[in-house]
């Protein structure tokens, strides 16, 4: 990771060498006639020097963000000429201090602009949907095939200067081309979030968002309601790709529904489709605009059997299923197991393999629930019956055996609570009020280690014993029955 | 952290511990770089299945086919029991069950 020293000396050349080149390009196209606007050379460094700079140790979404970093910083400093090629058809108006020859002329419509549109007729094929050889043979529109170097890890990148969206291997190896491409379509709309017009008024819409009290744009992270990265520029291309994939799930006038619709709204000002991709367009028909109805039930003729799948048809009884439980899908699993495992290893726990009761254990004896939170509306740790009996009976089976919940609040936004570790002796469903706020890892191990101490004294331990003796005899007897109908059914197979 | 396991099972849903947190991160991960076990692969991605028994066959054939560790194979093998024992059930929903 270079110092912002460095980092900045970079820019600085990246934008010299893109500036030469820009140069010359208006001078050919003042000799063919075209109005030609440039940038005011001061104005357009210090742009070109904005502190976007990637906090230490973030890793990008898709592996090629550098260059997009790299091209969203040189691009500022484009903004309002000629060679803008944001695809902006709005009146941006000049930067003050540009100078302008001439009343400013719309520029056509930026590539991406188009193939975005491309995508949704019939006929057309997408990202998603075509092969190494059609891309390589030019017949995706917007869509360019690119060697990114065996050691790279980009997978796909857009370039500005070209207009060119190049994907390589590492592209059509993911099971995401979809969202993939919808993103880089999204910095489309970062861009247009960051220029000069709408930089300020887009700050304000991610600040509810911002994880610190930093007052540097550089140094400081914001949470991603659509994605990983906390970059303010893949965060809009997140939003954007987010909504193009699925109908916006938030509360109509919160503050994830109005930086949602500000994303559209700009989405709308550069000319790309603000309405979510239907299953038709997935198909392939003419049906370029129309909200979408994304009835599962129509399926889908994609090559690839994960989107098949994704689309299948649905019976009401099966929605209905899904939509009452919160799904533990790969973004969030992926998340859940980095917070567990950060807070396992700070108290010193241990994983348990295997299906036991007790996913981490500290020493011989002190069990430890850790739960994350990501999703959840309701601010309570469930805990099945089955599950809290099996702790118990875990609890029960030595003397020097307790158990604890601590509870990891990283729900983002409105649904924080606004303190991210809660403690509480014992195992069960605890509502959030009922558990107490921890500090710091210190005072967490203190916790426990005292409550440790207090639920294996004699007098306590007796005590759980004989009360939940009569449920742990009940989980046994049903226990004992499940295991005699599974031996039946292996019995009638055999 | 405990996964469950849910079967919209009638007239009572049917939950069952299917494994801890990163014994079904590692199931999924596992599942997710399989090939050619589709319906498999949208149940790491997305957490639910809405086609048990080619899920059933798919994680049998998968576990044969990839031998992966221990903890995985557990995590299937619970998996492919639950499902055996539920007949009425249409969708399989993966939760930490907080919701």
């Amino acid at each position: 990771m270079p110092t912002e020293k460095e980092f900045l000396k970079a820019q600085k050349e990246f934008w010299d060498e893109e500036t030469a080149d820009l140069n010359r390009l208006g001078e050919l196209l003042e000799k063919a006639g075209a109005v030609v606007e440039m940038p005011d050379p001061k104005e357009a460094v210090e742009n070109a020097f904005r502190p976007f700079v990637e906090p230490q140790g973030q890793e990008s979404q898709e592996g090629g963000d550098q260059d997009d970093q790299a091209t969203f910083l040189a691009s500022n400093h484009l903004k309002g000429s000629k060679f803008d090629h944001s695809g902006d058809q709005s009146s941006h108006g000049n930067r003050s201090g540009s100078k302008s020859k001439t009343p400013k002329k719309e520029t056509g419509k930026n590539a991406l602009v188009s193939a975005a549109h491309a995508w949704r007729k019939e006929g057309v094929l997408t990202p998603w949907d075509a092969t190494k050889e059609e891309i390589q043979a030019g017949k995706v529109p917007g869509v360019v095939w690119k060697d990114f170097g065996k050691d790279s890890e980009t997978n796909a990148h857009y370039s500005h200067k070209n207009q060119n969206f190049e994907v390589s291997d590492r592209f059509m190896n993911r099971g995401t081309r979809k969202i993939l491409a919808m993103h880089e379509v999204g910095h489309l709309v970062s861009r247009k979030a960051f220029d000069d017009e709408n930089n300020a008024k887009t700050i304000e819409m991610l600040e509810p968002f911002r994880k610190d009290k930093s007052k540097s744009l550089g140094g400081s992270s914001w949470t991603n309601i659509a994605g990983y990265s906390s970059r303010p520029e893949e965060i809009i291309a997140d939003i954007y790709a987010s909504r193009m994939l699925a109908p916006a799930g938030w509360e109509k006038g919160g503050k994830y529904d109005n930086l949602e619709e500000y994303v559209l709204k700009l989405a709308r000002e550069i000319g790309l489709p603000d309405k979510q991709l239907t299953t038709n367009h997935l198909k392939g028909t003419k049906d370029d605009h129309k909200q979408d109805t994304h009835d599962p039930t129509k399926g889908s003729k994609e090559k690839d059997p994960k989107k098949k799948v994704a689309e299948r048809q649905l019976t009401a009884r099966q929605k209905r299923a899904i939509a009452s439980h919160v799904p533990a899908d790969k973004k969030m699993q992926r998340a859940s197991n980095k917070a567990e495992g950060e807070i396992a290893k700070q108290i010193g726990a241990r994983w348990v393999t295997g299906r036991k009761p007790m996913d981490n254990v500290i020493g011989e004896g002190i069990g430890v629930e850790i739960k994350v939170m990501h999703k959840a509306k309701t601010a309570r740790v469930n805990m099945r019956p089955n599950s809290r009996i099996r702790k118990e009976i875990w609890m029960n089976e030595a003397d020097n055996r307790s158990g604890h919940v601590v509870l990891i609040d990283d729900r983002p936004g409105d649904q924080n609570s606004g303190h991210r570790i809660y403690y509480k002796s014992g195992v069960g469903a605890y509502r959030l009020p009922v558990m107490t706020k921890v500090d710091s890892i210190d005072d967490l191990k203190f916790m426990i280690q005292k409550e440790h101490e207090r639920q294996i004294s004699p007098q306590n331990k007796k005590a759980f014993r004989s009360k939940t003796k009569g449920s742990h005899d009940d989980y046994r007897a049903m226990r004992k029955a499940k295991a005699e109908a599974k031996a039946q059914r292996k019995a009638n197979k055999s | 952290m405990t996964m469950t396991a849910v079967l919209d099972t009638e007239p009572k849903e049917t939950a069952e511990d299917i494994s801890s947190n990163r014994g079904w991160f590692l199931f999924s991960e596992w599942a997710s770089a399989t090939e050619g076990f589709d319906e498999l692969e949208h149940l790491a991605e997305y957490g639910w299945s809405g086609r048990l028994l080619l899920l059933k066959a798919q994680i049998v054939e998968a576990l044969k086919k990839g031998s992966p560790d221990e903890n995985i194979q557990n995590v299937g093998n619970d998996l492919i029991e639950f499902l055996s024992s539920k007949g009425n059930a249409e969708v399989l929903v993966i939760t930490d069950d907080l919701e």
